[in-house]
């Protein structure tokens, strides 16, 4: 099966100093599921990044659905493909009612108008935050903002979730709803976390970052 | 400080009429008042501001609020429009009767809109209000101005507040000198760097979800049964102030 990403020899460093990614190789697979874990700093969101192009990375290769990709205009349909969520939720929500923001993505496919709103009434059953669709997210919490941030994404009907911190700020029950979410969805799933509980519960390979490179455990 | 949310939901008699006619309706009230010459029309078209803002869900309290502003501002002209020589050197001042008799009715007018305004508009929440602006043609740009700045201003409070008290627990108290001066820069170099920060990320993730410049108004407006009591209600109040004035 061809690979929805794969990177090969990514090197990525910040203005000054050591690079963050030193030689990385990555290949994530339709309908799989990756842990990214290491400590503070070793990159991970770097990494998420990488893969939608919002950095470009130095040196090394950057293929996603099946073509290499390079500039602006090669990763705006990678975008569209691959879901990405934040570490912060309030920089994903930005429109003035959950249903608005849940709705951005579904519009921007050039979906038409009923088509979107049913993705909308679905995406946000589907997490259970169906009672939230009219409320600004400034009046949410923060488990329902995660998880509007999370229908977001989801109503775009993505192959692959790039997930940044995902149960950051989750109750008991937040959590339940994202394992059961996550667990029944199709897509391929990459998550960058520290929760090794959630991690377990999603049964994924792991991928263990540390000074730059992926170290085996 | 807190921001009106879209779930401050009306619940006045007449029911949520159409926003943008609603806009529409305070925008030609306001023409309608100030041209308006006739002291009883004026008077008329008061009672009926407060009544209709009141059917719309206004509450009292609220109403009062705004009202006592606007007179304060208006009793501090008083004396600059309704005495007859204004200076110190005429003391004791007379009122004029014309004068009086003018300034009563800038003060009518002014509550009669005041009133309009709060009770069509002001009670609307800004989500409302930005679509309403958007579907009436307002540039897209200003109205989505207003939606961000109603998302963000009170996430920029909160980070305010936090770095404040974390300020605030390690002694910092305000003082006059040179330490609270550095202190307050640094706070509010801080909330900078974070807000472009924010906003650098807010833009990253418009641009995940296939942002190209341009917004859509999920929510449509329909025409209902509220838009027509509410236009026949608007209507008759209208028309009885143009009676009034020259009936």
């Amino acid at each position: 099966m061809e690979p929805l990403f794969s990177l090969a020899d990514i090197v990525f460093g910040y203005k000054s100093g050591q690079p963050v990614l030193n030689g990385v190789d990555l290949t994530l697979t339709p309908g799989e599921r990756v842990a990214l874990t290491g400590p503070n700093g070793s990159g991970k969101t770097t990494l998420l990044h990488l893969l939608v192009g919002l950095i470009r990375p130095q040196s090394g290769v950057v293929r996603a659905f099946g073509r290499e990709r390079k500039t602006e205009a090669d990763f705006r349909d990678v975008r569209l493909r691959a879901g990405l969520l934040f570490e912060d939720s309030d920089n994903q929500l930005f429109c003035a009612t959950v249903a608005e923001d849940v709705a951005f993505g579904p519009f921007n496919l050039g979906w038409a108008r009923e088509r979107v709103a049913d993705a909308v009434t679905a995406a946000l059953k589907r997490l259970d935050i169906a009672h939230c669709r009219d409320r600004s997210p400034n009046e949410l919490s923060h488990g329902e903002k995660r998880l509007a941030a999370l229908a977001t994404i989801l109503a775009m009907e993505p192959a692959a979730l790039l997930l940044d911190e995902p149960t950051n700020g989750l109750d008991d029950s937040h959590r339940e709803t994202l394992v059961r979410t996550l667990r029944e969805t199709e897509c391929a799933l990459l998550i960058a976390s520290h929760d090794r509980t959630f991690l377990d519960k999603l049964a994924c390979r792991n991928l263990h970052l540390e000074s730059g490179r992926f170290k085996q455990r | 400080m807190s921001w009106p949310t879209p779930t401050a939901s009306r619940s006045g008699t007449l029911l949520k009429p159409d926003p943008r006619a609603l806009i529409l309706a305070v925008a030609a009230w306001t023409v309608l008042l100030v041209l308006t010459p006739a002291p009883r029309a004026l008077a008329f078209g008061l009672a009926a501001a407060l009544l209709l803002a009141k059917a719309l869900g206004a509450s009292w309290s609220l109403l009062a609020r705004r009202c006592l502003a606007l007179n304060g501002f208006l009793a501090l002209l008083f004396p600059l429009m309704a005495v007859e020589s204004f200076a110190l050197s005429a003391w004791p001042w007379r009122l004029s009767p014309e004068r009086t008799l003018l300034f009563a009715a800038v003060a009518l007018r002014a509550n009669g809109i005041l009133l309009m305004a709060q009770g069509l508009v002001a009670a609307m929440d800004l989500a409302t209000l930005g679509h309403a602006l958007v579907h009436l043609r307002c540039p897209p740009k200003l109205a989505h101005l207003m939606l961000f700045s109603a998302r963000y201003l009170t996430i920029l409070q909160e980070e305010w507040t936090a770095l404040y008290r974390a300020a605030r627990l390690r002694g910092f108290r305000m003082k006059w000198g040179p330490h609270t001066w550095r202190t307050l820069g640094a706070l509010v170099g801080g909330l900078v760097l974070r807000s472009l920060d924010r906003a650098e990320q807010i833009l990253l993730a418009m641009k995940c979800r296939g942002y190209q410049g341009q917004f859509h108004v999920l929510r449509h407006f329909r025409f209902s049964r509220a838009d027509i009591v509410f236009g026949l209600t608007w209507a008759a109040v209208t028309g009885m102030v143009l009676v009034l004035t020259y009936g």
